[in-house]
């Protein structure tokens, strides 16, 4: 994380609900082929566990989440927290070294690129519906699940820990928007 | 509500996708051997038809994924999905 100044500085609370920002973590965007071997025996050596595949599903592993975001893209979070002043995470060389140098896929570190709300509360589908057109009940949004919709206008990753426990990834850049638009929607749930 | 079945993703509301035209509209192999009359045919003429349309479709805010879509343009029914490269069912 290179000079990390959070649009966010509070944390909220109403009611039951809440929400924090995340401590910056690694987050890798991986993308290549399932129907290449190579591929995936590499990937699956280096993150110690195999990719995804069902829609929308997500696995983990210690320290690595990895989610569904596309038939050929992923979105690796790791727990990896590293300095203010450097940019180096260990998985990311690993993975660039084996999977981009060698043309199998290609690797984008995107850990500055989305800054991470986490929800906790039991009412926090019924805040999210107000602003997304995705329907939160439809039975296929459960558990361990990652989706990318809109949120208010905003692109966003919602991934589903448990129906208390939600992680938002969100553009830097929009993030004091999509907090402000959030934070005002819980007040009326 | 229009509801818009992503090949990859499933059902989603219509406002995660955005339309990309008229599909399987064949690049011409060798442009520079076309008249401006051919070429024009080519980019800008579509067959803008009342009935079951050929299209391109892109979820745009889910899985960023293109695909077809059989679609009647006079009552906006969905009559088919396929993802691009394959050949619409009817
Ligand atoms: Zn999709």
């Amino acid at each position: 994380m290179l000079n990390f100044t959070s649009p966010i500085t509070e944390s909220h609370t109403y009611n039951n609900f809440s929400m924090k920002e995340k401590t910056p973590v690694a987050k890798i965007n991986l993308r290549g082929d399932l129907g290449n071997k190579d591929f995936v025996s590499k990937v699956g050596k280096i993150l110690g566990m195999i990719l995804p595949k069902e829609v929308c599903s997500t696995s983990t592993k210690e320290q690595i989440t990895c989610m569904w975001l596309g038939p050929n893209e992923w979105l690796l979070v790791s727990n990896d927290t590293i300095d203010k002043e450097s940019n180096d995470y260990e998985l990311e060389h690993l993975l660039f070294k084996d999977i981009s140098k060698t043309n199998l896929g290609s690797v984008t570190n995107v850990s500055d690129h989305y800054t991470v709300f986490n929800l906790a509360g039991s009412n926090i589908f019924e805040i999210l519906s107000k602003g997304s057109p995705f329907n939160f009940d439809s039975g296929t949004f459960g558990d361990n699940k990652v989706i990318q919709t809109i949120l208010n206008h905003v692109d966003v990753t919602i991934h589903r820990k448990s129906k208390e426990d939600v992680d938002l990834y969100v553009r830097r850049s929009f993030s004091d928007y999509l907090w402000a638009w959030i934070k005002d929607s819980s007040r009326f749930t | 509500m229009l509801i818009i079945k992503c090949p990859y993703c499933g059902e989603r509301d219509h406002s995660e996708f955005s339309y990309g035209g008229e599909a399987h509209i064949i690049r011409p192999k060798q442009p520079t051997e076309l008249s401006d009359d051919q070429w024009a045919e080519y980019l800008f003429m579509r067959k803008n038809i009342k009935g079951i349309q050929y299209e391109r479709w892109n979820h745009s805010h889910g899985c960023r994924r293109w695909f077809n879509m059989a679609r009647d343009t006079s009552n906006d029914k969905i009559h088919s999905v396929y993802k691009i490269g394959e050949k619409p069912s009817n």
